[in-house]
Formats: C-alpha cells, sequence, structure tokens
C-alpha cells in the first residue's frame, strides 16, 4: 500500500461575496502533494492559483472570501474542519510556511531582519533572544546572505530586493516546516536574481526534505525545479501529471495552448500561436468545460457537462487531464 | 537620405538624487549610449533594472531632455528646433506603454482617446474620424461597437490593444513601445506580439522594443541592444547575438534565462554572477560588468571599452569577449567558477 501523500486538498471551493455578485474563485479543486517533492501550480491571473493557496495555508481574509465545500488533508487531519486558533498554533509557520512576490511587503521596515527572521521561533519555542539570533545567522547563512553574522542587525531597506527575498525564505524555514508554499516568488525580481533564488528554494527543498507547492505563471521557471505540475483555469485543475509529461506530451487543450503561446529565448519560433479570447467570467456559473469558448477543438458534448480530471495515457502513469478527449489531445503532439 | 530615422549619439542622462550641500549625488541613469534605429526594423532594448533601458526610450521621444548628447530624427536634431516644428516631429513619434490603465484617460470613452490626437495634430485628421476610428479598431482586432465603452469594461490585453489603436491615430513612423506585454498573462501577450508585428509589417513602421524578457525580445526583434548600467554592452543582429553572444553579460543574461523545458533546464550550467547590480549613483570604474565578470582582468577595472566595429556580427564594448554557443561558454564559466580559490 502506498503511504498517503503528506497534503491532499479534496474539492475545495471558494467565494468571494461583493457587493451584489458571488464570484467562484475556486471551483472544485483538488491536488496531492508528497513530502520531498515540489509541486507547481501554473495558471494565468484569475485562475484561483494564489485563492487556493492561502486557502490551503488558511490565511484567506473571510469575509469577503469563504471556503464553501473541500477538505485539506495535511497527514490526515483536515485543516478547514480546525479551529482557527489551535490552527494558527500549530499549523501556520510551524508546518506550513509561506513566502510570497512582494518581499518587502511582508517584512517590518523598523526592526531588524534576524529579529523577524527568528520571532517565530523565540516564541513558538520559548527560546532567548541571544538563542534566537543565533538561529537567524545560522538561517541567513542557509540561504546565502553574505557575512550573515555583521547583517543580522540590519534593516531591509538595507538588502536588494533579491536579498529580501532570501530573508522571508528564512523566516519562512525558521521552523523547519513540511511544506513550503511559495507563491509568485520570482515575479518581481530581475532574471539574473530570480534564477539565483529559483535555485536556492530547490537547494533547500531538497535539503530538507519538505514539500514545496510553488505557485508561478512562468511556464519557464517552473520547468527547472518541479517534479510535478498542476495546470489551473478558472478555478479548477485541467491537467496534472509529472513535469516532463506535461510539457512534452500535454493533454488538455489549454495546457497545449499554453505551451505553443509562450515565446523561447533559446529557440526561434516562426509565430507564436496566440490563444483566442479571454478566460470566462467566474460571476456566473459555467455549465461545461471553462475552456470551451477557447478550444480550437470544441464539442457540443464540451458545454453540456464538466469533464471531470481522468487519468490519462493508460494504467501506471500519475497524469490526469479534465477534458473528454485528453486522448485525442495526447496523439496529437 | 540616410537608413537611419532615429539616431542617439552620445547620450548621457543623469538625475539628481539628493545628498547634503556641496556633496551632490546623481544617478548615472545612461552614460554616453549611441544607438540607432533603422528604417522598418524592430530593435529591441534589453537590461535589467537600472540598465537605462526606460530613460533611452524617453530621451529617443525627446519626453526628457538629455544631459548631453544629441537625437537625431530623420537626421534632424530636435534640440534644434521651434516648439511649432518640434510639436510636427512628435506626431511622427509615438508611445505604448506597459500599463494602459496608467496611460489611458478612464473618464474617456475608446474613439475619444482613439481621436484625441487628431485635435493636437488636425493635419493627420481623416475626413471621416467616425470611419478611420472604425479602421483603427478593427486593425487591432476589437469590434467597431466598443467605440463607445469606456477604458474599465476591458481586459488587459483588450486595453493594450486600444493604447496601440490610440497611438497609431495620428499616422507615426516611429512607435516606441515600453514593456508593452510585462502586465499580460501568457496566453494574452502572444496575441499582443503578434499584432505588434503585424501592424508594422503593414504600416511600415520603425520600433523601439523595450523590456526584461528575453524570450519576447527574441521573437519580436530584428536587432537588439542590451544594456548594462547605463551603457550598451552589446548590440547586434538578434538571431546572431542570442545564437553567439559576445559580451560575457549577455551570455549571463541568457543563462538566467528560464526555458519553458524541462529537459533543457535541467541539464543546463547557468552562469552564475556574483555580487548584486552596482548602485548607478557610484557606477564601476572601466567596464561596468568588471566586479561581477569570470572573465575579467585588471584592465576591466581601469580601462573603459569601447563597441567593437560593425562587421556584420554583433558588436560588443568588452576587453575579452566569450566566443561560441550558449552551453559551450556556460560550460567554460563553470569551470572558470571551479577553479576559482
Amino acid at each position: 500500500m502506498t503511504p498517503p501523500p503528506l497534503l491532499e486538498v479534496r474539492g475545495l471551493e471558494v467565494e468571494f461575496v461583493g457587493a451584489g455578485t458571488v464570484t467562484a474563485a475556486v471551483r472544485g479543486l483538488d491536488y496531492t502533494l508528497d513530502g520531498g517533492e515540489t509541486l507547481a501550480v501554473l495558471g494565468e491571473s484569475g485562475s484561483g492559483k494564489t485563492v487556493a493557496a492561502l486557502a490551503v495555508a488558511g490565511i484567506l481574509e473571510s469575509p469577503p472570501a469563504r471556503v464553501v465545500a473541500g477538505e485539506v488533508l495535511l497527514g490526515g487531519t483536515d485543516l478547514l474542519a480546525m479551529a482557527p486558533a489551535r490552527r494558527r498554533a500549530e499549523v501556520q509557520g510551524e508546518r506550513v510556511g509561506m513566502v510570497f512576490q512582494d518581499a518587502l511587503a511582508a517584512l517590518n521596515p523598523a526592526y531588524p531582519v534576524g529579529m523577524q527572521i527568528a520571532e517565530g521561533y523565540r516564541l513558538r519555542r520559548g527560546v532567548s533572544r541571544a538563542q534566537a539570533r543565533r538561529r537567524a545567522i545560522e538561517l541567513m547563512d542557509r540561504v546565502r546572505i553574505p557575512a550573515a553574522a555583521s547583517r543580522v542587525d540590519d534593516y531591509p531597506h538595507q538588502f536588494s530586493g533579491g536579498m529580501r527575498q532570501r530573508i522571508v525564505i528564512a523566516m519562512a524555514c525558521a521552523l523547519d516546516p513540511e511544506i513550503l508554499i511559495a507563491d509568485e516568488p520570482t515575479t518581481a525580481l530581475d532574471v539574473t536574481v530570480q534564477a539565483e533564488i529559483i535555485d536556492l528554494l530547490h537547494e533547500i527543498q531538497a535539503d530538507s526534505g519538505m514539500g514545496m507547492i510553488l505557485i508561478s505563471h512562468d511556464l519557464g521557471v517552473v520547468a527547472r525545479i518541479a517534479d510535478r505540475v498542476a495546470v489551473m483555469y478558472a478555478g479548477r485543475v485541467v491537467e496534472t501529471g509529472p513535469i516532463e509529461a506535461v510539457y512534452g506530451h500535454p493533454a488538455h487543450p489549454y495546457t497545449e495552448a499554453l505551451l505553443a503561446a509562450v515565446p523561447r529565448a533559446d529557440v526561434r519560433l516562426e509565430r507564436l500561436r496566440a490563444l483566442p479570447g479571454a478566460p470566462p467570467s467566474l460571476t456566473s456559473p459555467i455549465p461545461g468545460c471553462a475552456f470551451a469558448d477557447r478550444c480550437s477543438h470544441v464539442r457540443p458534448s464540451c458545454r453540456a457537462a464538466v469533464p471531470p480530471l481522468a487519468g490519462v495515457g493508460g494504467a501506471g502513469t500519475a497524469q490526469a487531464s479534465a477534458c473528454f478527449f485528453a486522448e485525442e489531445v495526447l496523439a496529437r503532439v | 537620405m540616410s537608413d537611419l530615422v532615429l539616431e542617439a549619439h552620445d547620450l548621457v542622462k543623469h538625475y539628481p538624487a539628493g545628498g547634503r550641500l556641496g556633496r551632490r549625488r546623481v544617478v548615472h541613469a545612461l552614460d554616453g549610449v549611441s544607438v540607432g534605429l533603422r528604417r522598418g526594423e524592430m530593435l529591441g532594448l534589453v537590461g535589467e533594472s537600472g540598465s537605462g533601458k526606460s530613460t533611452l526610450g524617453r530621451l529617443l521621444l525627446r519626453l526628457e531632455e538629455p544631459s548631453a548628447g544629441r537625437v537625431l530624427v530623420e537626421g534632424t536634431d530636435l534640440a534644434d528646433l521651434r516648439p511649432r516644428e518640434l510639436r510636427r516631429f512628435r506626431r511622427t513619434m509615438q508611445m505604448v506603454f506597459q500599463d494602459p490603465y496608467g496611460s489611458l484617460n478612464p473618464r474617456m470613452r475608446v474613439d475619444q482617446l482613439v481621436s484625441e490626437a487628431w485635435d493636437v495634430h488636425p493635419e493627420t485628421a481623416p475626413e471621416s474620424r467616425r470611419q478611420r476610428v472604425s479602421e483603427l479598431l478593427e486593425l487591432v482586432g476589437l469590434r467597431d461597437s466598443d467605440r463607445h465603452k469606456h477604458i474599465h469594461q476591458f481586459s488587459g490585453g483588450q486595453r493594450q490593444r486600444i493604447a496601440i489603436a490610440r497611438a497609431l491615430a495620428p499616422r507615426p513612423s516611429i512607435l516606441v513601445c515600453d514593456e508593452p506585454v510585462s502586465a499580460l498573462d501568457v496566453s494574452i501577450q502572444a496575441q499582443i506580439v503578434n499584432l505588434l508585428r503585424d501592424i508594422q509589417a503593414e504600416m511600415d513602421l520603425s520600433c523601439v522594443f523595450i523590456s526584461h524578457d528575453l524570450a519576447v525580445v527574441r521573437h519580436i526583434a530584428d536587432r537588439v541592444a542590451v544594456l548594462y548600467l547605463g551603457r550598451i554592452a552589446e548590440e547586434g543582429p538578434t538571431r546572431e547575438l542570442f545564437e553567439r553572444p559576445r559580451h560575457p553579460y549577455t551570455a549571463a543574461l541568457l543563462s538566467a534565462a528560464p526555458v519553458p523545458d524541462p529537459t533543457v533546464e535541467r541539464t543546463r550550467r547557468r552562469i552564475r554572477l556574483p555580487k548584486v547590480i552596482p548602485n548607478p549613483i557610484e557606477p564601476p570604474s572601466g567596464c561596468r560588468f568588471h566586479a561581477r565578470c569570470w572573465r575579467a582582468t585588471e584592465e576591466c577595472a581601469t580601462t573603459v571599452p569601447v563597441l567593437s566595429p560593425d562587421d556584420g556580427r554583433s558588436r560588443f564594448a568588452c576587453h575579452h569577449p566569450v566566443d561560441g554557443g550558449l552551453a559551450e561558454i556556460e560550460r567554460r564559466a563553470a569551470e572558470t567558477e571551479e577553479a576559482l580559490p
């Protein structure tokens, strides 16, 4: 028997209630994460990738957000059923660490970085300030901030953007969480700095054996370090599988179209195959496949029912697609 | 008539950066950049934050005055022109920005936005404004019925289409696009990239395309200039520059650019640059890249390299250029790194 996954998200639904409108941002999300693996959640704006991650981490602002259905199982315990206070004490930071896009917003400009990195460690572990400071230096070393011991008392504004993101990563790792959720961790950074941060995340994940969820819109960034990928569209996972399989032989027309639309720096493509149209509105129910209006192979049955996420390519593969004609898509390449 | 529609000669732009009296500091945004835009070409300007690429774009359009140096449009120095003549030249040069929401007035309707230029430049006004607006909307892939809408009723990609229609209204010959697709999703980005390429060919435009995204630039540009801390590191035909980079910084940038292919990504040996981009308030001596370069020697710290002569390949400002394909350069850079104490 295979051991249960480290994290399992089942049927997650999240809504935003606004003035007279309800936006179904996440509409039935399923994915699993094993210890020691990196799962990339790929999606464009409005796909629900960030909202889903915030719900998993338990830091969704409610209201306006509301978890309507689903389970988030961490080691068998449903986090959504846990009392908020208990969840804050036992899960957030402790078992699930989080890194956001904007490092400057995640840091308090008025306190030295070392103090912020180890604050959670000091409070949770009940250690002295001196011990916490030593831990901060150790963590700064680990994220490769040069001369950590002399920079531990510096303030956030004294660091470059890339170094600040390293500080945030150190902070998220302070309590040795089992899962690290990184939401667009390199999007605000220059390309050479981005490469360094991605490599650092990979190194830390591999060394500690934790599971990592890397949320990104960038197909290139993800390609370097993800083991598996979940492609989101309009609040659902439309395709998932090992990254080589999904990139090499996409089984959903959306994945296929995304890969054809993205330009590459290493080869010249004659013309990008642009996707027509834009994602659907999430304020009204979508009866069938959400991608139907933009899909070049759409058929009447696509609009009649929501295609479930189902395995493709025969038994034994880990690739799944939410398309009624997944086998045909797979055969196209 | 010159083949160059737009020329920059030794452009310098310094901004004051505060500091106490008697110890005034300046940001060296651009320090001696010469570049030419040929008729009908798409010139890509790439670089990281602080490279000066956006400053260069603004100086080319004379939205800002250079601290030194000249900008020639069709051979005419804009600084010599009287305001009336300058305005005539302005019409021929239009700009598209990254954030159409920030550059388009939310209170105006689409048709007002598109036709506004004809009030400023009446000589370009068509006989039927209504019909020309329809034509422009169709050209950028919008519906005629969109003319009565306001900007908030459109998605990011559609807004950028409106910004392009507006820029094209006064029949420019030069278009400067500053990160026009950077805020857009991948699927929408491809639509706008294809649109810009089609329009450029159809309207015989000469374009400057400013971007931090190497993949997009490779796809759209005929020629590319790579900027680093206010200077051109390398400049040349797109394919040449991407396949056989000569400046180590170009190679490092290409090496860092992620490729949507797990097999390629996992096998490449990325060039690691030590330190961070230096502060443009106190730019390094000699070659501005020397402290981060694996090929640097003493000469690089003291002598500013000048751009090599045009021999049909890339021109580069480097004392010790690299040669060969990117994989080969990556391998040699890794060997140098390992050999360091």
